[in-house]
């Protein structure tokens, strides 16, 4: 067998569709928000020792919270969104080329804008 | 009338009927996460406006501390259920994929129970 002929799709140079890329990127989001949920996890059972200073334990006006906080929300209203159209695929509706593409901008867009109103009301 | 035998529906050949609860359990998961983690996102708003003892008597409340719990329990789920598709995925030597798999439902159910005991421990006050 020849060995030279082309592969297709070719993984290194194949541009992925938008589809492809936000299926990648509902993974992606969903291990950001397991390693959120271990970091939450670890800080509630900090919060049950005595010991723990009272002035640490209250860290939620530094940048560094807030810059975690609005990180982990984006991927949490990604993940939210993607999921919902994932559902909708799941009662079999909205398989047409346009509306894969039409819902994976909403999807984009919306967790944008529910990214920016959630950091307006963190931050003022 | 079906014509399949038995060792057929086992046997990489269809369905078995054990695949769609894991299927199933991850939207019903997702359901709940949708409205808790809403909910979850609104409290924290108030977190940096909080003092020490504020932030105490907000786990203080019955409410909280339930919402909390369910919380934990319904992410420690839906995470396991989601991790577990990525590592068959994307592991594909047996040894290491099923020693990720067991490493994986240990470090949930350990996380599942140092979350609820913390928000116990919490309630009741430290």
């Amino acid at each position: 067998m020849n060995k030279e002929r082309p592969l297709s799709p070719h993984l290194q140079i194949y541009r992925l569709p938008l589809c492809a890329l936000l299926s990648i990127f509902h993974r992606i989001t969903g291990v950001i928000l397991t390693a959120g949920f271990i970091v939450f996890v670890i800080w509630l059972y900090q919060l049950t020792d005595a010991n723990y200073p009272k002035e640490a334990s209250v860290i939620f006006n530094g940048i560094f919270f807030k810059v975690l906080l609005l990180g982990w929300a984006f991927a949490f209203f990604y993940h939210l969104g993607n999921g919902i159209r994932h559902l909708v695929w799941d009662a079999g509706k909205g398989f047409e080329k346009s509306q894969i593409e039409l819902g994976g901008m909403i999807v984009i867009f919306a967790a944008l804008i529910l990214t920016a109103v959630y950091a307006f009301l963190v931050i003022f | 009338m079906s014509l399949r035998s038995p060792l057929s529906k086992v046997s990489y050949l269809g369905s078995a009927k054990a695949g769609f609860s894991h299927w199933w359990s991850q939207r019903v998961s997702a359901i709940a996460i949708a409205l808790l983690g809403i909910w979850l996102l609104i409290e924290i708003i108030a977190w940096p406006n909080f003092s020490y003892g504020e932030l105490m008597s907000w786990f203080q409340s019955p409410i909280t501390a339930v919402l909390l719990m369910l919380t934990i329990i319904s992410v420690a789920y839906h995470s396991k259920l989601g991790i577990e598709v990525i590592v068959e995925d994307y592991v594909h030597n047996k040894g290491i994929k099923t020693l990720v798999l067991v490493s994986s439902t240990l470090v949930h159910f350990f996380l599942l129970a140092l979350g609820v005991f913390s928000v116990f421990i919490l309630f009741f006050g430290i």
